[in-house]
């Protein structure tokens, strides 16, 4: 419990871009969008398989805690790389 | 004399024919282009075009041999390994735990008597309903009503692990068992009658497809496609114009690769 609070340091807004391992299947792919769809706050996702990637939109006032996101993420099987935050201004 | 001379030739030429048919290999004719855009998932036969699924666009396309679209299916929640029999399409909608079925112009759900977590692929074949549970590592096979679960999580015989495609075939189940990299087959009370392509180097195994004396699988990320006999015995390797292959369909003396990386589907002939 500890180890998480260490680590889920700032809650997630706006429009995060996360780089994912593995992404290029579109089964898994389309396995980590139905994943993480189920995330309360969670208003789009757009699956990048060329580049690997998950852009997460997060619904205006809402906030996710990026613990969630990441257990998300290796809950589908993968291994989550850098989460860059975006400003949705 | 006569009589057994002509016995004799007969038996020698249908030797020959056989030895022919043997010789036969598959060779590259073709690409169709299809429009820009388009990630081809899953083909479909019906008739002399062609149905495909593009879960990218949350979309079917119905084609024609040159590539020409000739209708469209909109709005389904990544479509997956679609099946199409007696008329009808079956489209697994994989965010929604749906499946869908065509049949002139409406839609409406199958019938199953178990819920899917991420329905990948399916075969249906009368009353016998076998479909890929992608998320719950099993196949759902359903006949007249009565459900039986093939499979569960592993990585030993038997046990599956993120199947993609299924295939029926008289009373055996031929299951891609994508992650672990091999198809395994079962008869329909689930017990495991043979794994195929162990040794051959697959890397994610996602689709399946039969002929009279054949099966072909996908090595999707290989990008390759390898043709088995009934047996299990591997005949032939395809590597050239195959980009990132996520299903096969043999149609006579033809087989259709899906290029997913691509906007196309090759061809391969039997010469």
């Amino acid at each position: 419990m500890t180890m998480n609070a260490q680590t889920d340091t700032s809650p997630l807004e706006g429009k995060i871009t996360i780089e994912v391992d593995g992404l290029a299947c579109p089964f898994c792919a389309y396995g980590l969008e139905k994943n993480l769809k189920e995330i309360d706050g969670v208003e789009s996702i757009g699956i990048n398989i060329d580049e690997g990637s998950v852009l997460l939109v997060i619904a205006k006032g809402k906030q996710i805690s990026e613990n969630t996101v990441l257990e998300k993420i290796k809950e589908a099987g993968f291994t989550p790389g850098t989460i860059k935050k975006e400003s949705d201004e | 004399m006569n009589k057994f001379l002509m016995v004799l030739v007969f038996s020698l030429s249908l030797i020959a024919c056989k030895e022919k048919e043997e010789d036969k290999k598959w060779t590259f004719k073709g690409k169709i282009e299809l429009p820009e855009k388009v990630r081809p998932l899953a083909l479909a036969k019906t008739g002399e075009d062609f149905w495909f699924s593009d879960p990218e666009q949350f979309r079917l396309l119905k084609i024609d041999i040159s590539g020409k679209v000739l209708d469209s299916i909109v709005g389904i929640k990544r479509p997956m390994n679609i099946d199409f029999n007696e008329g009808k399409l079956y489209v697994p909608e994989f965010l929604t735990d749906s499946i869908w079925v065509f049949e002139d112009g409406k839609k409406f759900p199958l019938s199953l008597n178990a819920k899917p977590q991420a329905p990948a692929g399916l075969h249906v074949k009368g009353d016998t309903i076998a479909v890929a549970d992608f998320y719950n590592h099993r196949v759902i096979l359903q006949i007249k009503e009565q459900v039986t679960f093939i499979g569960k999580e592993g990585h030993n015989k038997g046990e599956l692990y993120y199947p993609i495609d299924v295939k029926i075939k008289g009373e055996i189940i031929y299951v891609a068992d994508a992650y672990n990299n091999r198809v395994q087959v079962f008869d329909f009370n689930g017990k495991v009658l043979n794994v195929i392509g162990e040794k051959d180097g697959f890397n994610v195994a996602s689709a399946i497809t039969f002929n009279k004396n054949n099966f072909a699988i996908t090595d999707q990320e290989n990008s390759r496609v390898l043709i088995y006999n009934l047996n299990g015995e591997l005949q032939q390797i395809l590597s050239e114009n195959i980009n990132y292959p996520t299903d096969v369909l043999f149609d006579e003396n033809k087989l259709y690769i899906t290029n997913f990386k691509e906007n196309s589907i090759t061809f391969y002939t039997l010469k």
